[in-house]
């Protein structure tokens, strides 16, 4: 057993040994292949983008660039892609059409379908070219892929086409409420305000996940609409410090003064980072009666409340850097030093 | 007469060696089980890391990052602990300054440098003195003053009484107001689109992820040109060449491998994204440590473990930043010292955590290898050096003996040095020409006669230090970057 062991082990390392070089001297073998297949891709890559770009100048004739991309669909899907990130407007029209002409949505489209893993989240990626009627229901059939970055990828692409229609069901087949969190469901969600913007307040009401409730206030926050400001401040009395937290952000971001009254009470909040994320709220929306309750809270034990409240009362006007000022006066203590180091950064004293 | 002394003489020597028979059987079972078990565990790895780096993201061009993730990110805040920097500072800091990522800051901690490390980075940004609240959330040394850039509004430079790296860090952390912290090396040279790459398992998973590693890779005989790697090149020198699989192995391999376990105990001190609120909750980095990179890792594991946290710490297999590796012996031998020393003394520090179910698949996988690699696999394999072929000269132990140890010392070894130059070729492929790969295939194969046992006494040296209490960092002597390029020639 012994010596049979010690055999297997002399016999088995020099073996593996062997395989591992043979194997890597086939790897530089391919790689020399390799090379010389991606210099002929990139003359070819080359030679679309010249006619992808007098394209997109206006030149009507397709013909060469099909003849350059015949073939290559690849190439052509990639460099579309990329090209679709830097140009804006009637080039961007231009550019999806030309994706439509040479066959470059279809191929995507049966590539979602029948690739591997990682061709179908780039597919998905790429799909958002559009147009949105011929991709959104090859997009909508991604989001039940069994990858999750498929499923992100294709709710990402629907969302730049503009073309999610339920929030509800972009939830449920995304499977928000687990553990699939990636903060690009944000940029999702912003791309859902204002149209949706009522389908996100519904979801405000009936969700429960402080995920979900985070997502949609944070595309709230972003959407420029006072009317939000009612439904949003609701969400102050919500069990989860979280999603309280999150309210007031978004408060702070719409920035409308009727928010004031209902931050000044999250002052008080049990939870520090409620407190701070208050402070921050009656700063941006201007809220002057917060004044004597964020001088209280210059002096709270968290150091990220104490910090948010000096930078609140100095953005509050005169009567807050005023309050800043006694404070710093006063000889010791938390408040003393916030509001000393606030004041020299913020008026540049060293 | 003279032949009835050697008759007794070789009477005695059967004698002997038939009692040192059991001894030497005993010994060259250890030392081949410790090394059977070692070997199996990198195996493991490289199944591992392949799998991984199969089923993960494809490696993306930077530009792609950009459009996906900059609307998405975290605010990093990169913290570049100085000390006697003077003359390559000022081009680091500028490197770093034109990373790509959309919301960052420079922090500089000069860590009361001796020279004129603080003059030359006041001229070369026009500093100015400023002031900025910041929170005693960690300790560290006095901070006596901090200045800011008009030219560069992310740059902050913070002026402080020496207290070491460690220290240094915690005063970064302090001053720090991001979500997010990148610990980086004043000499490393990062990837332009380093922090795009590392803060994408932030973006996947942002309420567990805590920290991210990545990829560090050897820069010697690359060309550098203002802080960066502009062609990847070869190392013209055999040590730095060896060190080139050395890094490849174990980033490429081990680190990925652990992570893909979630027991990985350690990210490089030359790069690493952590969440500032958890490195807040440890206390910061711990003082008067020479490995407070795995120190500050392990001290998250136990912390996430005694609260009851869900937590990820990750590593990510494209490289991120290129270091200089030493090009002489003598340096070389006191940085593995140094490392063997850092791993040993948190080790010990959090000894009840190793084999420990309590901490999970860190105490039990990731803490289990380091005791078996760090703590038992040197001077095991250092006690087969010198006692194995011995045994087997006075023949004590049979030929298989020996050609079992030596196969598992000298011949494995190739299969997970070239293994981890497979993974490297058909996932990242960073080495730009075919008769690269012919060369680090040949170092792949060559480093393992005499290079590792080399390593493994430099471990074992630093064992011995360790247990003789030696403390402090020792002179870290390199060549440096020249302004356009390292191209040796």
């Amino acid at each position: 057993m012994g010596e049979g062991l010690l055999g297997l082990i002399w016999w088995g390392s020099l073996s593996l040994a062997l395989l591992s070089v043979l194997g890597m001297l086939t790897l530089v073998l391919r790689r020399f292949f390799l090379t010389r297949r991606e210099r002929r891709a990139a003359a070819w890559r080359e030679a679309i983008m010249r006619g992808i770009v007098r394209w997109l100048d206006g030149d009507e004739e397709l013909a060469p660039i099909e003849r350059a991309a015949e073939g290559r669909l690849e190439i052509a899907a990639d460099l579309i892609a990329e090209l679709r990130q830097v140009v804006r407007g009637e080039q961007r029209e231009r550019l999806a059409a030309l994706a439509g002409s040479l066959g470059i949505v279809e191929f995507n489209r049966r590539r979602l379908i029948t690739g591997d893993t990682r061709a179908r989240r780039l597919v998905a990626a790429r799909l958002a070219i559009g147009p949105a009627e011929h991709v959104a229901l090859a997009l909508e059939a991604a989001l039940d892929d069994p990858d999750y970055q498929v499923r992100l990828a294709a709710a990402r692409s629907l969302a730049e086409l503009r073309a999610i229609r339920s929030v509800r069901l972009l939830v449920d087949k995304l499977g928000l409420a687990a553990e699939h969190n990636s903060r690009v469901l944000y940029y999702i969600f912003r791309q859902l305000v204002p149209a949706l913007n009522g389908q996100l307040v519904a979801l405000l009401q009936a969700e429960r996940s402080v995920v979900i409730k985070g997502l949609a206030l944070d595309a709230l926050g972003q959407s420029g609409d006072g009317t939000l400001v009612e439904p949003i401040s609701r969400l102050l009395d919500d069990l989860s410090p979280e999603v309280r937290a999150k309210a007031l952000r978004a408060l702070a971001d719409l920035g409308y003064p009727e928010a004031g009254p209902r931050a000044l009470r999250a002052l008080a909040d049990p939870a520090w980072w409620v407190r701070t994320q208050a402070a921050v709220c009656v700063g941006r929306v201007g809220f002057l009666p917060a004044l004597p309750k964020l001088a209280e809270l210059l002096a709270d034990e968290q150091w990220w409340v104490r910090f948010r409240a000096a930078e609140a009362l100095y953005a509050l006007g005169e009567k807050g850097r005023a309050m800043l000022k006694a404070a710093a006066a006063a000889t010791g203590g938390r408040a003393a030093r916030v509001s000393e180091l606030l004041l020299a950064e913020k008026e540049g004293a060293a | 007469m003279t032949g009835e002394i050697l008759d007794l003489v070789y009477a005695d020597v059967l004698d002997i060696l038939s009692l040192l028979q059991p001894v030497a059987v005993v010994t060259a079972w250890l030392v081949i089980c410790q090394g059977l078990a070692q070997s199996l565990i990198y195996l493991a790895q490289l199944v591992l890391a392949y799998r991984a780096l199969r089923h993960g993201p494809p490696p993306r061009a930077g530009r792609a990052l950009w459009w996906d993730y900059s609307d998405v990110v975290m605010p990093i805040a990169l913290l570049v602990p100085a000390y006697n920097e003077e003359a390559t500072i000022s081009e680091s800091i500028r490197s770093m300054l034109s990373l790509e990522y959309p919301d960052f800051e420079v922090i500089v901690i000069n860590d009361g440098s001796k020279d004129g490390t603080m003059d030359a980075l006041i001229a070369a940004f026009d500093l100015t003195p400023m002031v900025r609240p910041y929170d005693e959330a960690v300790e560290h040394r006095p901070i006596q003053s901090m200045y800011g850039s008009p030219r560069h509004g992310n740059l902050l430079v913070i002026d402080k009484e020496n207290g070491g790296k460690s220290d240094a860090l915690n005063a970064g952390i302090n001053v720090s107001r991001a979500p997010l912290f990148c610990a980086v090396d004043a000499d490393s040279l990062l990837e332009p689109d380093s922090l795009l790459r590392a803060v994408q398992p932030f973006i996947d998973d942002p309420y567990r992820v805590v920290a991210v590693g990545g990829t560090i890779r050897v820069a010697n005989g690359c060309e550098v040109r203002n802080g960066r790697v502009v062609r990847t090149g070869l190392p013209r020198r055999i040590l730095p060449l060896f060190q080139t699989i050395e890094y490849l192995r174990a980033f490429l391999m081990a680190r990925l491998a652990w992570s893909e376990l979630d027991a990985l105990t350690i990210i490089s001190g030359a790069f690493g994204i952590f969440r500032r609120s958890v490195a807040v909750e440890v206390g910061g980095y711990t003082h008067g440590t020479v490995g407070e990179d795995l120190e500050i890792i392990i001290k998250i594991h136990r912390w996430m473990h005694e609260h009851g946290q869900h937590y990820r710490i990750r590593f990510i297999p494209e490289p991120v930043c290129w270091t200089e590796a030493p090009e002489s012996l003598r340096v070389l031998a006191r940085q593995r010292m140094r490392w063997q020393r850092g791993a040993l003394e948190t080790l010990y520090r959090h000894r009840d955590m190793i084999l420990n179910r309590r901490y999970g698949r860190v105490g039990m996988l990731g803490l289990g290898n380091a005791l078996l690699t760090d703590v038992l696999g040197p001077p095991c394999e250092m006690l087969g050096y010198l006692l194995v072929p011995l045994f087997w000269a006075t023949g004590a132990l049979s030929f298989e003996f020996l050609a079992a140890y030596l196969a598992l010392t000298f011949v494995f070894g190739i299969c997970i040095s070239v293994g981890s130059l497979m993974l490297e070729e058909l996932e990242l492929r960073r080495f730009p020409r075919a008769r690269d790969l012919f060369v680090l295939t040949l170092a792949a194969i060559l480093e393992n006669f005499g290079y590792r046992q080399l390593n493994n006494i430099w471990r074992v040296g630093g064992f011995i230090q360790w247990l003789r209490g030696a403390k402090g960092w020792g002179k870290m002597t390199r060549r440096g970057f020249t302004k356009t390029e390292l191209r040796e020639t």
